[in-house]
Order: structure tokens, then sequence, then C-alpha cells
């Protein structure tokens, strides 16, 4: 009984071949031959090749797909951050390296540790510690107080409150069963929302609300209380609604941005212009007028994607999130403890619902919130806080491995 | 723990659910309103790409050339009045309008264009050039209808009932594509819009078609006849007809050609709001009109709460409001055996290697009256023309048939006055024509509305359509 | 610069080609991958454990070689067993390993050589792991699972 682990690598010669080329393309995009450009592309693919060899070869388990995914996704993140701005572009770029440390450093915590235990209580005050930070002392970005300045850089503390968040909501939810331990963890997470709220950072308050609920549900599944949490949530976005001005902009813009065209409406009617100028094949790389939108690296990226690449490619894009959170799915079905099943159910749950709001919020599905796309918006925060949470559902997917592997072995099988 | 695991594929089967909605979302918002987001003004890619292609040529449907390129510019008809009679249809090279400049940029500036021709293309040297488009519209009859409307302001739409094609459409003030950039301001944005397909007036009495519609599709609640003592009361209140004149016994063929309001709204009491309002939307009403070709603002109906509200609406009034396009779509559905048929206006598109892009369809909009009642419709029309409130759009050897409106409103003075309305159509298979005058503020339909519209089918009819 | 605009037009179905070419493949292995898995843990799951040959006269059976024990086991010569050794010594219907209760069983079936940890087996006997089974000239290891069914 041989089981033989499939490999990525036909995947990633592919990749390798459309950043190749992509960066070739966009070397002579100014008439003069563009070096950086080159050693750009030439640099990423080495970086995967790295990333992904020494990965596979040092975690014997470790879900390649998954990782080929994410590679993909920056991979096209990183194109096209290019051509907008050839600096942002190198920035993302470190920002991935010191992500892929993240990774590691996240998959061998989970590889070792159990549940952490008591550590949880340090991870909440930690957690509430990261969002008072943002609220009290960041700049107003936006609309939003999300960012702090430290040196040359500008850090969201909410990006890392996030990992610390589903770490403490797996661990309680997955140790108490009743409903009346969890009450206090429960008035705890809605107080993180409601700093969130404060700080105008709607987008992350909705993730973080939304989480809960689902972790909530997965770990309990007491559907009854959901449904009271999701009545408890509605009632506080109306709340908001009729609170705060600015979400009333961010509604009416969303159901008619055309009268606001040229100035509240801008941002979402040039989005909506772009992804029409793309049409089915796209504008072709570095044709089209994507520095007309607003915020077009970070949160208008998809957009961007649209108009040039076409919106075959855009689906694409949603199908790769699809799939990613279709394994991660799977991973936390196999994980052998709840711990662990809540854990990367909660880091799964967090990342498409991260996807899904931008993503619809741009194409005006529903009204626009400013986060980030996951491994493709620009973004230190952002990208280091979405490889740790890679890592830690590389991990779980390590230790399945691990326990796989023990069960074959015990019938004598091998797994290569 | 297994337990968990049903939630967990329960959450993941809503994500998928989700995802997929997002997809399909996408590619339904694409498809739908594409077009239309892409033309919106102020787009900078059209503009960008206007400074590498020679666009193409806008011919009207005899041939004339409307727009055309020459080196860098853009140049438009050499007659001033031809061109400002146009002007709302053609557009403007700077986004400013959403003329056909806009609109049909797709095929001017060869988007959809074939890889390999565009390489070989570039591999010759030639600057690439953009597809020539036909428009259904003829220019000298735009022409002679803005001689006609004179400096009364308004739009006139005249359409191919059969066929949907756009004749002819002309927003009264035009203006000149060359200087589009100098109209600035209130009174400029006022040019610049086009009233034809944009604009929304009470339609006044006009909406007695469609009351008698509603009427004709519940025989029950017809009112068979009425004494007309000039005015009625509803809910202690007062509808009066035009000068309060009393027109005696009516039915609902007198009261329709002498445009007998007291009868009307003691109709669209009888038939009460919801009647209305269905037999409204089934003439188009409250749709959101996605037509392939141009871009048309939605025509409006509100069912009144009170009786008052219910006997204005259904006499044209209240918030009743309709677009000069949509009105004439009306009239051609009267005349088309109850059929309305989709405007048209683009007749063909042809490639800079002379293949053809496009070639203009007939589509069928909507059905919302059956033939039998289409043609009691129609037979009340011709009798407006010919002794009732129409004369004024009598044209000699011509079976005209139509409906005068006289739409009450109050200007931003607070004045109160009327917007004069004529909607008719010329009943012969070889002249399949209907059309819509609107002059705003000018008066009585019947008085100024319907010479206009006589002008309008005696030349169109002499160009041969 | 237009040789830009032209071939940068045209490697739109490049991308879409390499793109679309990753989903499938991403898709198709997905989708086996979990069905492999699936099977295997399903089989790992009903497999009890393992015989490993430690000594052999050669001929088709190696030292190393593994067999799976399922819940019941026909060890013999014959084809129709479910643990074939296809030496001499072995006869088509030699014996059986089945399990009962906690505990795993290894009986005789045939006048052949069987024995247990040097024994000969009489009738049944209980296995546990570690032990060495003598199955004709052929001895094999037992290796079960650690929670039995």
């Amino acid at each position: 009984m041989i089981y033989v682990r499939r490999s990525a690598s036909i995947v990633l010669f592919f990749i390798i071949l459309l950043v190749l080329s992509a960066f070739s393309l966009l070397s002579f995009r100014d008439g003069e031959f563009d070096l950086f450009a080159v050693l750009m592309g030439v640099g990423a693919c080495t970086v995967y090749l790295l990333l992904y060899n020494i990965l596979k070869s040092v975690f014997k388990h470790i879900d390649r797909y998954v990782l080929i995914i994410c590679i993909l996704l920056f991979s096209i993140g990183l194109i096209i951050q290019y051509r907008l701005n050839p600096q942002t572009a190198w920035k993302q770029f470190i920002w991935f390296c010191i992500g892929i440390v993240a990774l590691v450093i996240a998959l061998l915590v989970i590889k070792k540790a159990e549940t952490f235990g008591r550590l949880n209580f340090i991870f909440l005050l930690g957690t509430a510690f990261l969002l008072l930070l943002s609220l009290l002392f960041a700049r107003v970005i936006g609309g939003a107080k999300n960012w702090i300045q430290i040196g040359p850089f500008t850090v969201q503390p909410s990006e890392f409150a996030k990992l610390l968040f589903i770490i403490t909501a797996a661990y309680y939810f997955s140790k108490n069963k009743r409903m009346i331990p969890l009450i206090p963890y429960l008035l705890f997470s809605g107080v993180c929302i409601f700093i969130l709220v404060l700080s105008k950072d709607l987008g992350a308050a909705i993730l973080y609300a939304l989480t809960t609920l689902t972790m909530f549900f997965a770990g309990t599944g007491k559907a009854l209380w959901t449904l009271l949490g999701f009545g408890i949530l509605s009632g506080g976005a109306y709340a908001s609604y009729k609170l705060f001005p600015h979400v009333q902009t961010r509604v009416d813009i969303w159901r008619n941005p055309w009268v606001a065209e040229r100035t509240e409406g801008y941002q979402i009617v040039q989005g909506l212009m772009a992804i029409a100028s793309g049409s089915l094949l796209g504008m072709g790389l570095n044709l089209g007028s994507p520095l007309a939108i607003p915020a077009s690296h970070t949160d208008f990226i998809f957009a961007v994607i649209c108009e040039e690449f076409g919106i075959i490619i855009g689906i694409a894009v949603i199908a790769f999130y699809l799939l990613f959170i279709l394994r991660g799915a799977l991973i936390a079905l196999n994980a052998r403890t709840q711990f662990h099943q809540l854990l990367v159910f909660g880091c799964t749950a967090m990342l498409s619902l991260q996807c899904f709001v931008i993503i619809a919020g741009v194409i005006k599905m529903i009204p626009l919130t400013g986060i980030t796309l996951p491994f493709i918006s620009y973004g230190g925060s952002s990208m280091i806080s979405c490889m740790a949470l890679l890592g830690i559902i590389e991990g779980v997917a390590v230790k399945n491995g691990e326990m796989d592997e023990k069960e074959i072995k015990s019938i004598g099988g091998e797994v290569l | 723990m297994n337990q968990a695991r049903k939630n967990i594929r329960f959450i993941i089967f809503v994500f998928v659910i989700l995802f997929a909605a997002m997809i399909f979302y996408l590619i339904y918002a694409i498809s739908v309103y594409g077009e239309r987001w892409f033309v919106a003004p102020y787009n900078p890619r059209i503009a960008s790409m206007k400074e590498n292609i020679i666009a193409g040529t806008i011919y009207d449907r005899e041939g004339a050339k409307l727009a055309w390129s020459e080196g860098e510019k853009r140049r438009y008809t050499a007659d001033g009045s031809t061109r400002e009679s146009v002007s709302h249809i053609v557009g403007d090279n700077f986004g400013l309008t959403r003329g056909a400049e806009s609109f049909f940029a797709k095929y001017l500036y060869g988007f959809d264009e074939d890889a390999v021709e565009r390489l070989t293309g570039v591999l010759q040297g030639e600057k690439r050039k953009g597809s020539d488009i036909t428009l259904t519209i003829s220019a000298r009859l735009s022409d002679a209808i803005l001689n006609t409307m004179g400096s009364r302001k308004g739009a006139v739409v005249v359409l191919n009932y059969k066929t949907g094609e756009v004749l002819a459409s002309v927003s009264n003030p035009g203006f000149d594509p060359d200087k589009v950039k100098s109209y600035k301001g209130k009174t400029g944005s006022s040019v610049l819009f086009n009233r034809a397909f944009m604009g929304r007036y009470p339609p006044g009495s006009l909406f007695k078609v469609v009351t008698s519609a509603a009427v004709l599709e519940n025989p029950e609640l017809e009112l068979q006849t009425r004494n007309c003592t000039g005015k009625t009361e509803i809910e202690a209140k007062e509808v009066t007809c035009a000068g309060e004149t009393a027109h005696g016994e009516v039915d609902l063929n007198r009261a329709f050609t002498k445009s007998c309001n007291t009868f009307f709204a003691q109709q669209a009491v009888l038939l009460n709001g919801e009647r209305l309002k269905t037999e409204a939307e089934k003439f188009g009403f409250n749709l959101d009109f996605l037509f392939d070709d141009m871009i048309v603002y939605m025509s409006k109906f509100t069912q009144g709460d009170t009786d008052i509200d219910i006997a204005w609406s259904g006499i044209g009034q209240y918030e009743d409001l309709i677009t000069p396009l949509h009105a004439a779509m009306i009239a051609g559905t009267v005349a088309n055996k109850g059929i309305m048929m989709e405007p048209r206006l683009l007749k063909s598109a042809v490639s800079p290697g002379a293949s053809t892009l496009y070639t203009l369809y007939s589509k069928q909009y909507r059905n919302p009256v059956s033939e039998a009642n289409a043609n009691i419709l129609k037979d009340m029309m011709l009798d407006v023309v010919k002794e009732g409130t129409g004369t004024g759009a009598k044209v000699s050897k011509l079976a005209v048939g139509g409906k005068t409106g006289t739409a009450e409103y109050t200007d931003e003075k607070g004045k109160k006055k009327e917007h004069a309305w004529f909607i008719g159509f010329i009943d012969d298979e070889k002249h399949p024509i209907c059309l819509a005058v609107l002059l705003e503020g000018a008066g009585g339909g019947g008085k100024y509305a319907a010479p206009v519209a006589a002008k309008a089918f005696k030349k169109a009819v002499d160009l041969g359509y | 610069m237009e040789i830009y605009e032209a071939v940068a037009f045209a490697l739109r179905y490049w991308f879409i080609f390499v793109v679309i070419a990753i989903l499938v493949c991403v898709i198709i292995v997905s989708v086996a991958e979990y069905r492999d898995k699936k099977r295997i843990m399903y089989y790992a799951g009903t497999y009890i454990g393992y015989l490993e040959v430690v000594f052999s006269k050669g001929g088709d059976t190696q030292t190393g070689d593994r067999f799976t024990l399922a819940l019941e086991n026909e060890i013999g010569s014959s084809s129709q067993c479910n643990i074939v050794i296809k030496e001499e010594g072995v006869m088509k219907k030699h014996a059986k390993i089945y399990a009962q209760g906690k505990d795993v069983i290894l009986k005789a079936v045939d006048s052949g050589i069987t024995q247990l940890n040097g024994r000969p087996v009489k009738e049944e006997i209980s296995i546990r792991p570690g032990d060495i089974i003598l199955i004709g000239d052929t001895a094999l290891m037992v290796h079960l699972k650690e929670v039995n069914i």
C-alpha cells in the first residue's frame, strides 16, 4: 500500500512561464529595455522554486496545492503591482519574503504546540491591545483609522490581531460546548468589533463578526444562537447606518454611484468602467488606464486585474480562492483534534470572507469596504498576516499528514 | 467531532454558493451593463484610445457623412443647421454627451479588432483605423424638423414602427460638437441634455391612450357613457376639462377624441390605481430600458393613494413622467397591431477591411395590448385627427392618427405652464411612421405640437420613408 | 510604442491560456488526490496490520515484502487467497488469520507447516505484534495496529 503524494511541479512550471513571460513583456513597455522588470521576474521565480522545494523536502506533509495557489495569486498580484508602479512591486516582493519567514514560524509553532492552554488569555489581551492601539494612535487614511507609523513603515495592527483572535476563538469554542462559559468570550468579541467600528474600519469589523459567527457555529453547532448572533449583527449594521454618515454614503453610492460620479461615487464608478473596459479578454497588459481608479493597488486591485487581463482571468482568480477554501476545508475535516479543526477552519473562513467582501464590493454586489485582497493587494501587514494564516493551515496539514502516515505505516504501507 | 464536521460542511457549502453567486453576478453585470459603463462620460479610456486610432466615420441612412476624422481632428457636417439637428444623436468627441461617438466607440475605435489584423497593420506601419458605422437617422429629416421647431425647446422623435428604426431624434436646443466644451453652467448643461431620450415630462392627455387600453382590457369596468359638464368633483377636489368645456354625452370613443378629462378621471377611479399601474407597466413604465443601441431614462407611473391622485394619474398628471422616445413607441404600438418594437439606432458597421461587423435586426420589445384592442385604439386615434383635438396634424392624402396632450406643470419660478404634446402615426403599410412631438411650455398640444407633427410626417413621406 | 501594444494585445490569449491551464490542473489533481486519499484512508481504517517477510528461501517471495492484513485473511499458494505465498511447502489454502473481538487469531487450515514463534500451531492460537509465524519455509513477522477494531 503505497500512497504517492501528487507533485505540484507542473503547476509551478506554468507559473514560472506566466511570470517570466509577463515580466519580459513589461520590460519593454516604455520602448527602452527595463532590466529591473526581468530581474524581478527571475527573482520571483527563484524564490518560488526555493520556497516550494525546500518546504516540500523539510516538511513532508504540507499541502502543496494550497501553497501553489498562493504562489499563483501572489504572482498575478506582483505582475499587476509592477505594471502600476515598480517601486511598490519591489516592496511587495520584500514583504512576501518576510511573509515566508512568518509562514515558517507559524508552521513550526502549530506543529509543536497543542492548544496553548493558558496562553490564550494572554492572546485575548494582546488582541484587545492591538485593536486599541489602532483606535488611539492611528492616523486616518481614507476615512479609517487603521494605520500606525513606525519609522518608515506603516503597519495595520488589526491585521495581526486577526491571528490571535482566530487562535483564541478556536480554543474557547473547542473547549466549551455549553453556552454559559462561552458568553464572556462572545462579549469580548463584541467589544473587539465595537472598537473596530469606532475606528471606522468597517470592513475589519464585518470580517471579525462574520468569522466569529462561523467559527461559533462550526464549533458548537448551536443554530439558534448563531441566528441570534446574525440578528444582533444586522441590528448593529442598521444602527451604524443610521448613526454614521459615512456608512450612509457608502450605502448610497452602492445603490446608485452614477449620481455622484465625480465625487463620492468616483472610485466605484471608475472601478466599474475599468472592469467593463476589460470585457472578456482584457485590454492587454499595460494598455488600460487603471491609474484613474483611486486605491488601484490596494482595494481595487481586482478591478485592475479585470481591466488588463480580462474577466475570464478575474473569474479564474475567484475560482482559485474558492479552491483554496475547499482545500482548507479538507484539511479542517481531516484534523484530529477539535482545536486544530476550528483553527484551520477559522483561518480559511477569514481568508475567504475577506476575499468575498472586497471583490463583491468592487463589483458593486455589496457596499464597498476597505479591506485587502489576500496575497494580491499591496500591503505589508496584510501580506505577513495572510502568510501567517497560511502557515497555520500548513501546520495543521503537516500534523494531519504525520498522523496519516502513522496509520498507513501501521498497515505496512508507505507514504512518498 | 462528527457534529463539527457536518457544520463545517454546511458552512463550506454556503461559501461555495456565495462565490458562485459572485461569479454569476459579475458575468451578468458586465453583459447587461458593461457597454453602458464603458460609454459613461468621463471615461478616460476612450480619450486615451483616441490618440492612437483614426476613428471611423458616422453616416446617416442616406449615406451622408455626419462625423469623420481628418488627421488628428474630428469633423462634423458642414451645414450648421443639420449639424445641430443631429448633434444629440451623433454626440461629441470628449465624452460629455452620450451620442453615437461614445455609445458606438466600440466600432469607431476598433476595440474588437482581430489580433492578427492588428499585428499586421502595425508591422506595415499603418495607423490603426476604426470601423465605419451607419445610423438609422436621416439628416435631411432631422434638419427639416429642427427648422419647424424653430426656437421652441423640446424634442421630436420619429420612428419606423415596424422595424423600430429611429428615423430622426431632434432635441432642441442642439449643440455644435466642435464647441462642446464651451457649454458650461446651467444653460450649458441644458443644451447638452438629450431631451428626446432623457427628458422626463408629464404626459398629460397622452396617458389617456394607456387608460383607454386599461378600459379595453377590463371591459366589465367600462363606464358606458357619461354626461360631461366640463368639470367633476372627486374627493372634494375638482377635475376640469380644458377650458371647462362641457362635452355632453360621451362614450369612450368620443371622450378620447375630445380628450375629455372628466370622463377619464372617473374611469381611472373606477379602474383603481392598481389596474392602471399594471397597464402602464405593460406599456413600459417603471421599466429600466436596457436597449442595445441607446440609453433611455425610465418612465414613471406611481400608483396614487387617494382617489383624486388616481384620477390625476389617469389623465397623465400626478407623478406620471414619460420621455418623448417612449411616447413615440406607444404611438407605434397602437399602429403596429399592439406590438412595441425596440428602438434601433445602428444600421450597420463595416470594418476597415470591408467586412460587415453588424447589420440591423428588429427586436420585439413588448406586447402590451391585443391586436383587436390595438385596432380599436387606432380607430380612436384616427378620429382624433379627423375631427377631434388633433386636426392640426392632418396631412392631405395620408391617414394620420394621433393624440394630443397638454401637460400642466409648474416651472422653477412657480408659474403654471403647459407642455404641448402630440403623438401620432401614419396608418399605411408603405409609410409605417410614428412620432412624438414635445414643445416645452408652449401651450396646447393641438394648437402647437400637432402642426409640427404634420410637417414632420409630410417631410418623412416626401423623403420616401 | 506601437509594437508593444500589438504584442501585448496578442499576448492576452497566452495569459488566459496559462491561467486556465493552471486552474484545470489544480482542479483535476485536487479531485484525484481527494479520491485517492479517501480510498487509502478507508482501507487503512479497515485493515488491522501487516505481515512482513523476514526469511524466505527465494523464489517469488522476498525478504521485506509486506502483506496487509484485513479483518479476515486466507493465506496460501492459491491465487484465491488474499495473501498469496507461492513457495514450496505452502499449501493451496494453508492458514487463516482473523480478528475476533480484541484478539487476532491464527488458524491452521491444512496439513502444512504452521508455526508460531517456533512452536507448531494445532488449531487456533492468538497472535501478538512481534510474533514470528512460519508458513511452510517462509517466516513472517506480525505487525498489528495499536488500536484494534
